[in-house]
């Protein structure tokens, strides 16, 4: 038997037959040719069943072209290649490809789950609302195990996708989408204006409808026209023509993505998928049409297929669909194919037009008749043919065939459009849902338009690319349109179905009309719930075939008319895009950002364990040998409180102030006085936002007269910057005030302990450190290492302690050198959870405390808010539930038993014995302190303050866990700072 | 204490050792460029003792196109980011005298100059791909004819903000933040698969 049995001797205008392919479907061996998609090698080497039908595992074959195809999809590539769901329409053959059938056991051939559709009766509409109720325990047991063996279509690959999928983002005057006749002359004319065009098109080569079927344009073949409209496109720089790329989405502002795949021959490291994010001043959406089904029992055979289909393959790849054909339709297409497939080898039994009175003298034509019904099961073996008329007497004519191609008119792409916001008509008379107002900058044209001669696609693309380019400004002459002689109409009245039995309407989710009918019966009016009921257009073809017949039957089934059912809401994307090729360059190492402090390579070094801080890593603790992570977290505690340690504080937000009116605008933005600070000196200052609440802290030092250094806290520093941005640009303007970030600039470092002085004395040989000369929160700029530094004395862990700047170029120097020169004193680095610890032993709040509810006074801050100021903030904290009694207050619990430990998220209670009652407040920062030997918690209780000395209870409901702790000042360590001093 | 700060000097991506990483030919190059002094220079474009002191240090006014980057003294580059806002790029070897002068004329006027030599890391991306490379990840426009040699445009590429500057139609120079550099490049690295990327010598 010959490879390929039904390839023709000559022809395929898509092929090259100098050498063919070999390739796998379900195991066993077929031969094709480069240039075939899966489908025409599928269908040239005599392979009918490609699929299983979603609910009924019935056998299906290939029906359609491209990407409107519902039927055989398949898992292409093993292992870590193997891509599921993928349409064998669009799986351009290559030498070796591995693919396979889904939803079937043991093959699509031969599968077993097949008796379900014996069965189909207990399979309605909806029935996963209705069956397998009962006996409920038969669900988990039976029902679900045995449904998920039986749903879905391709299993998800095991392993992680390993193939290079690529990006790209372009800028166009005009985007065309589909490089049919219509899209060819668009992107013609417009490049030609002068614009920036970008053309797509889903198939290898632009042609459209031409690739199927042949065409005249001008004096010559239709698709040499194209070519040589290609090739002058391909020569202009401002030109970017895609091939087997995809519009998929429309989004706003005319950003449209485009998913274009690799040809079947593209050498080793090609990009498997390239996403292209178009951003596009004008689009012309030239996406053609979509063949309609006819409605017929075992419409679903295998060789059932779409007439324009049918006569593709053979134009186009030199397969023949079959041997014998019945062509049925209600539109003058089906003489084009008849005669294609004739000429291509096909005998054909017969072509049945459902209109009466039309003709064909060359062919064996069956006018006023269509197929109710098509014989065979596992491939289509005949057709019965019937008057449409519906005249008595009529007894059929039954016809042997092994092709039944149906031709049902066309439904115009018009997704994109709708995608868009455009609004939708339809056409009664012509029973076409046309594009209606558009909703962004686009237009369509051709198909797409409801224009189905090739003339008026021609005519109607050029127009569209000269208007595109010239609302993109491009009004160069562009020349004359090309012309065709064909200039058919192509309607097609609107005719569903004859017949009854299972007559299917969604072949992807096995949707029935009996389905909709039911549907409609059981009382759904709304058509998103027939679609959602009844699962019609929701697989991955979305309804491209059956949408319009779901839609008649369920206007017909409810006795109304068509544009008052409406259309569901066309979403992206318009087929299918691979979840990797979304997920490029965002996931895996290193993809999404880490941010690097200048010291980053030495903690890494030196073993640290990092926490997250936002995009920054940060060392959380300095892991210590034979020691757990507490023990290191407490060592280096107690170690900086009785020597010294060092703290890498590079992350927090710094900003340079500049301008006449610096000190007026941060009097402004802080809620306490920064205009009295002397240069030189700092003060510790509270932003508050607009409804007073605490929004940041940080420390505000004056450089000069006119120019401030502040600090921000790590999380909010964006926020910070933002804040006095809006401020400056739009509130007071009238301010001379430069905001300028330098937190990239700046590296620092902190060293606190009562060692400080001596290690900083050694390093910064120059600088006076006595209290006279360098009293708490004063700044002096001086080299530090050897390095030009600014040096803050001010303390976050409660003790003596001194904030080092430098540039970040010298930071791991600074960093380095201070280690080598602290060995002498013990300098021991210490991370995140030490500094933790230190700050809540200080009462210290983070936003832990300051969370967006909490005023100054509840954080026992009162004090430092001027009342007089007009700074942001101020005025709300005049607000009586800002004022009232009962608010919750910052308050410190030292825990009664010294053995007890707080777990995470507890609250406080009057009691501990667990009764359901409203929680007082609740823990807010909680710590072991090794200074004092307890457990220790900040808290937000409410009148707090007034319940100092009282026990109250610090407990986890959802945990059982509960301990008494006493009420006390939040300061639990050295309330009179004489560890400042040193 | 100039010559220990000098030797003390760091790069962000001094962790990945580029140097024993260079060679080969792709079709884009990555490398970092040469450590630079970097400032921003804030003020009124319409008062004309501003704009006198900066043309009378640079040797460049400041009234130049939005993303302009203008050519100045010392082989310095003065760039428009915003409506009073400029960076200036001047070489290490300058040694901060330009920046100096500046500081000096502007004394007792408007405007403000911030030291941020240290807050961007510089990586160039050169080569035929190289404006293909930045486009898997900029939303801006990066054609010729928009977007031309001598022109700057703060963005976000891939991971990270970036000042991209364009010296030449397929050289590029990106001041990427510093904290951001070393998880950026790594970005670009993987990007780069597709154009064969490899590190400048």
């Amino acid at each position: 038997m010959r490879r390929q049995p039904f390839r023709t001797a000559e022809g395929g205008h898509l092929i090259d037959r100098t050498g063919p392919l070999r390739f796998d479907f379900d195991g066993h061996r077929h031969e094709g040719y480069r240039g075939d998609s899966l489908a025409s090698g599928l269908l040239a080497a005599g392979v009918r069943i490609a699929a299983r039908s979603f609910k009924y595992h019935r056998p299906r074959g290939v029906w359609g072209f491209g990407a409107e195809e519902p039927n055989v999809m398949v898992t292409a590539g093993i292992g870590e290649e193997a891509r599921p769901n993928l349409k064998a329409t669009e799986i351009p053959l290559s030498e070796g490809l591995e693919a396979s059938g889904q939803n079937a056991w043991p093959s699509v051939a031969w599968d077993l789950g097949g008796a379900l559709g014996l069965a189909g009766g207990i399979l309605p509409a909806g029935f996963y609302y209705k069956t397998f109720m009962w006996p409920a325990r038969w669900w988990l047991a039976l029902y679900e195990p045995l449904l998920r063996r039986l749903a879905g279509f391709g299993p998800a690959p095991p392993a992680p996708d390993g193939a290079f999928h690529a990006k790209r983002r372009v800028n166009a005057d005009v985007l065309v989408a589909g490089g049919g006749p219509a899209g060819v002359a668009a992107a013609l004319a417009a490049a030609r204006a002068g614009a920036r065009v970008v053309l797509a098109d889903e198939n290898v080569r632009f042609g459209g409808d031409l690739l199927r079927a042949p065409g005249e344009i001008g004096d010559g073949d239709g698709l040499a026209w194209i070519d040589a409209a290609t090739a002058e496109l391909e020569g202009m720089s401002r030109v970017r023509l895609l091939r087997r790329a995809t519009v998929t989405g429309y989004y706003d502002h005319n950003l449209l993505l485009v998913a274009e795949r690799a040809a079947g021959d593209a050498p080793p490291g090609t990009p498997e998928t390239r996403l292209w994010f178009v951003r596009a001043r004008e689009v012309v959406i030239a996406a053609g049409a979509h063949e309609r089904p006819l409605l017929f029992a075992g419409n679903d055979r295998p060789g059932v297929m779409s007439a324009s289909a049918a006569g593709g393959y053979a134009h186009a790849y030199g397969v023949l669909a079959g041997r014998r054909a019945v062509i049925a339709g209600n539109n003058d297409s089906i003489y084009s194919v008849a005669r294609l497939l004739r000429s291509a080898g096909v005998s054909i039994a017969a072509v049945a037009d459902t209109r009466p009175d039309s003709e064909a003298p060359d062919l064996p034509c069956r006018a006023g008749r269509a197929v109710e019904r098509a014989f065979g099961s596992r491939r289509v073996r005949g057709a019965l043919l019937r008057r449409t008329d519906g005249r008595a007497g009529d007894r059929g004519e039954r016809i042997a065939c092994d092709l039944v191609a149906v031709a049902g008119g066309w439904s115009p792409a018009v997704h994109l459009h709708a995608q868009a916001r455009g609004s939708l008509s339809y056409d009664e008379e012509r029973g076409l849902i046309l594009p209606d107002r558009p909703g962004g900058a686009n237009r369509s044209a051709g198909a797409a338009a409801g224009r189905f001669d090739l003339d008026g696609c021609l005519a109607e693309g050029w127009a569209a690319g000269v208007a595109a380019a010239a609302s993109s400004g491009h009004e160069r002459a562009a020349g004359e349109p090309p012309r065709s002689p064909d200039r058919s109409a192509g309607d097609a009245p609107v005719f569903w179905q004859l017949g009854g039995g299972k007559r299917f309407v969604d072949l992807q989710y096995d949707v029935t009309a009996a389905d909709v009918e039911l549907a409609a019966r059981e009382g759904y009016r709304s058509v998103e719930h027939v679609k959602r009921y009844t699962a019609l257009g929701m697989g991955t073809d979305q309804g491209k075939t059956s949408g319009m017949a779901g839609l008649v039957l369920l206007s017909e089934a409810l006795g109304r008319p068509v544009a008052r059912t409406g259309t569901t809401t066309f979403r992206p994307p318009y087929t299918p895009v691979p979840m990797a090729a979304m997920a490029a360059g965002l996931i895996g190492e290193g993809q999404d950002a880490l941010r690097r402090t200048a010291a980053d390579d030495w903690h890494e070094a030196r073993g640290a364990v990092f926490t997250a801080a936002g995009h920054w890593r940060r060392p959380r603790y300095y892991p210590r040998e034979g020691t757990g992570e507490d023990e290191a977290i407490e060592a280096e505690v107690r170690e900086t409180r009785a020597g010294v340690g060092i703290v890498d504080v590079g992350t927090l937000g710094k900003v340079d102030i500049q301008g006449r009116d610096a000190a007026a605008f941060l009097d402004l933005v802080y809620a306490n006085r920064m205009s009295s600070l002397k240069t030189g000196r700092g003060r510790y200052g509270l932003m508050l936002r607009e409804d007073g609440r605490v929004f940041d802290d940080g420390v505000v030092m004056r450089l000069g007269e006119s120019h401030f250094y502040l600090t921000t806290t790590t999380a909010q520093h964006h926020a910070v910057m933002q804040h006095m941005e809006y401020l400056l640009q739009t509130v007071w303007p009238e301010l001379e005030v430069y905001a300028t970030d330098v937190s990239e600039h700046w590296f620092a470092a902190a060293l606190a302990g009562p060692g400080s002085r001596a290690l900083l004395g050694e390093a910064a040989p120059g600088l006076d450190l006595s209290d006279e000369a360098f009293p708490m929160m004063a700044v002096h700029a001086a080299a530090v290492a050897d390095l030009p530094a600014l040096v803050f004395r001010m303390s976050y862990s409660g003790e003596l302690s001194y904030e080092i700047a430098v540039p970040a170029d010298y930071g791991l120097a600074l960093w380095t050198r201070l280690l080598t020169a602290g060995r002498e004193h013990g300098l021991v680095p210490y991370g995140t959870d030490a500094m933790g610890v230190m700050r809540l032993e200080k009462g210290h709040v983070t936003h832990a405390e300051a969370d967006g509810r909490t005023t100054p006074d509840d954080l026992g801050l009162g004090r430092m808010v001027r009342a007089d100021a007009r700074s942001i903030g101020v005025r709300s904290l005049a607000l009586p539930a800002l004022r009232r009694k009962g608010r919750q207050q910052l308050v410190g619990l030292s825990v009664i038993d010294a053995q007890a430990r707080i777990p995470p998220g507890c609250q406080v209670a009057e009691s501990g014995d667990m009764r359901p009652a409203p929680p007082l407040g609740h823990v807010t920062s909680f710590c072991y302190s090794p200074t004092l030997g307890r457990a220790l918690a900040l808290a937000l209780v409410e009148n707090g303050r007034a319940r100092t000395g009282q026990t109250v209870h610090v407990a986890s409901p959802v945990t059982g866990f509960s301990t008494a702790a006493e009420v006390v000042s939040p300061v639990f360590y050295d309330a009179e700072g004489v560890r400042l001093r040193g | 204490m100039a010559d220990d700060a000098t030797d003390a000097r760091r790069s962000a991506l001094a962790g990945l050792d580029l140097g024993s990483r260079a060679g080969g030919a792709g079709g884009v190059l990555l490398g970092e460029g040469p450590a630079r002094e970097s400032f921003v220079l804030r003020g009124p474009v319409d008062d004309p003792a501003f704009a006198q002191a900066v043309e009378t240090a640079l040797g460049a006014g400041p009234a130049l196109e939005p993303g302009e980057a203008r050519e100045c003294r010392e082989d310095a580059l003065l760039i428009r980011l915003g409506p009073d806002e400029w960076r200036l790029v001047a070489p290490l070897s300058d040694d901060g005298r330009l920046a100096a002068r500046l500081a000096s004329e502007l004394a007792g006027g408007r405007g403000a100059l911030v030291n941020v030599s240290s807050a961007s890391t510089v990586i160039t991306v050169a080569g035929e791909h190289a404006a293909d490379l930045l486009a898997t990840g900029t939303g801006i426009d990066l054609d010729p004819a928009a977007f031309p040699p001598g022109r700057a445009a703060r963005t976000r590429i891939g991971n990270a903000q970036a000042l991209v500057h364009r010296r030449a139609e397929d050289a590029f120079e990106l001041h990427v933040p510093r904290s951001y550099a070393r998880s950026f490049w790594e970005w670009l690295e993987e990007r780069g698969r597709e154009f064969d990327a490899a590190v400048a010598l």
